[in-house]
């Protein structure tokens, strides 16, 4: 039997918001060089900052 | 390919279409398909809700927010509309199109264009209010915010124009907005778009894109608005096909004449793309029904805004029907129906359904010979990147009804010799199921059609489909035998 594994490569990145907790995801795209320094924008608080702050983070 | 050709308005001699002449036209003659909210509504969610509850009860009317209450718990000057492109009847009635011929019906009013004409600027209703600068505040708009997880009000019903520096021709695509300030907003074209070739365009020059957003017209240019196209061509003809008449132009006050707007819009937003400016945008809940992931994108710069004095706010139900119907999945039809046709006579007609979400397509066609199903899948799959899965099925099946499509699948197709699958192919990012990066996937199709009859009049060599006798079947009349008012009470199945 030939079996399809599912789609195992984790789409995007989980990160929590230092300021408020709240957990959103970004696009793999943050990483690239060319983005790797852009700040990220919690949509609850609105905050901005950098991944590296992320409190915890998934599937990076 | 020049610009499209521009003629003064005044030889167009009745009042031009646009969205009051249509809700107009709509709640005079059909006042059951216009709910009228009179109570507060934020547009921060609880318009959205509302729509989404209705949407989950099948019913599609178009809504109309006489007191939408802005995010600082004011109440905004101007109602929103929205829904206005949720019901596939009422999209099929606007278009004068039948609703289960879309697909070739539509294909023709695109085809069939009609050059702009130039409207003074002082009969132009978008310029009735003009602010530039520090005057521009977006957020006084009753923008709507859909999701959860939306960072803020989005634009889901903007027409960003945008022109090809090279050609100077306009390019005119529905993509979301974010409004971040008063004078900033995100932008996020997805790579794919004609609007991204335009960007690319003005950075390669070192220049910033100039662009215009315009919001809120008559329901068929909205639709012409989002014909599918080639690179470069102006979308304006096409809505001056799909809305019956030329569509008027005035020029934008930022960019003059190399950047035309539409006179009749209900508001426009001007301002440029910066070179190499990116911001985090999104997360933002889309067509798909998920939730895309915060992204690096663009942003607008607004150097203008101009509006109708009672501008009416035309809002859409980011996700839902709305979003679907006349926005992307009429037009999908079309395209599909006139590429398909030319190298498939035995096409039949396309439909793109809602439950799909731009995704699918089921695809008749009249089994005549073997290989057919294969061909149409073939065939179907470049006309648009947003197509994953086509389903070919046979004439006998109602195209629109969801249940016969599965049964087609059920018992007219075996997985491993039907069913077709291309690997690595482009498509459009807004997948959850797709792999990082998330522009390669893999597309396909089922071919779920009957083996064609071995001759003219024989039969196929497959099982005949359960029937009762014609002569039984037209002798017994549900009438004669059932209380029809009482019928809706009956338990139903699924």
């Amino acid at each position: 039997m030939e079996t399809v594994e599912k789609v195992g490569t984790p789409k995007d990145v989980w990160v929590t918001c230092p300021e408020c907790s709240q957990l959103f995801y970004i696009d793999r795209s943050f990483y690239e060089p060319q983005f790797d320094n852009l700040p990220l924008h919690c949509p609850f608080c609105h905050a901005q900052f950098d991944k590296k702050d992320s409190k915890m983070t998934w599937g990076q | 390919m020049e610009p499209a050709p521009t003629t003064p308005r005044k030889y167009v001699s009745k009042m031009p279409k646009d969205l009051r002449t249509y809700l107009e036209q709509l709640e005079r003659d059909k006042p059951e398909a216009v709910l009228r909210i009179k109570k507060p509504l934020k547009a921060a969610y609880e318009i959205t809700a509302l729509q989404r509850k209705l949407d989950a009860m099948k019913k599609y009317p178009v809504i109309i927010v006489e007191r939408p209450i802005l995010d600082d718990g004011t109440e905004s000057a101007f109602p929103v509309v929205t829904n206005l492109t949720a019901s596939r009847d009422l999209c099929a009635e606007i278009l004068d199109i039948d609703p289960h011929r879309v697909a070739m019906q539509y294909a023709a009013k695109v085809s069939h264009k009609l050059d702009p004409v130039v409207v003074p600027r002082e009969d132009a209703p978008v310029k009735q209010v003009v602010e530039t600068g520090d005057q521009v505040n977006l957020l006084k708009f009753p923008i709507l915010t859909h999701n959860y997880m939306d960072p803020g009000p989005y634009i889901g019903t903007g027409f960003v124009t945008t022109t090809d520096p090279e050609s100077g021709i306009d390019n005119t695509c529905l993509q979301r907005i974010w409004v971040k300030s008063p004078r900033r907003t995100g932008l996020w074209p997805a790579v794919t778009s004609h609007t991204m070739n335009n960007l690319r365009s003005w950075w390669d020059r070192g220049e910033d894109m100039p662009v215009a957003v315009w919001i809120g017209h008559h329901p068929a240019a909205v639709a012409g608005a989002q014909s599918r196209l080639g690179y470069p061509e102006s979308h304006y003809p096409s809505v001056g096909g799909v809305l019956g008449e030329p569509l008027g132009l005035v020029p934008s006050e930022t960019f003059g004449s190399d950047l035309m707007v539409p006179a009749d819009a209900e508001m426009v937003i001007e301002g440029y793309v910066p070179k190499e400016v990116f911001e985090a945008e999104g997360p933002f809940g889309e067509y798909p029904g998920y939730i895309g992931p915060q992204r690096p994108s663009n942003v607008i710069e607004v150097s203008c805004v101009t509006y109708r004095k009672d501008a009416i706010y035309h809002g859409i139900g980011v996700g839902l029907a709305d979003h679907l119907v006349l926005l992307g999945n009429f037009p999908m039809e079309a395209r599909i129906y006139s590429v398909v046709k030319s190298v498939l006579p035995e096409l039949m007609n396309v439909y793109v359904p809602i439950s799909g979400r731009r995704n699918h397509v089921y695809v008749q066609v009249k089994k005549t010979r073997p290989g057919i199903g294969k061909e149409a899948i073939m065939a179907t799959l470049p006309c648009d990147s947003r197509l994953k899965h086509v389903i070919v099925v046979d004439e006998d099946i109602d195209l629109f009804n969801e249940s016969d499509i599965l049964w087609s699948i059920a018992y007219r197709s075996q997985w491993d010799k039907d069913l077709v699958t291309v690997k690595g192919a482009a498509v459009f990012p807004l997948d959850p199921s797709l792999p990082s990066p998330g522009n390669i996937g893999t597309r396909g199709g089922i071919d779920a059609t009957m083996p064609p009859p071995i001759g003219n009049g024989l039969p196929r060599f497959y099982q005949m489909v359960n029937k009762t006798p014609d002569d039984v079947a037209s002798a017994i009349n549900v009438e004669d035998y059932v209380d029809l008012d009482k019928a809706n009470g009956y338990p139903g199945s699924y």
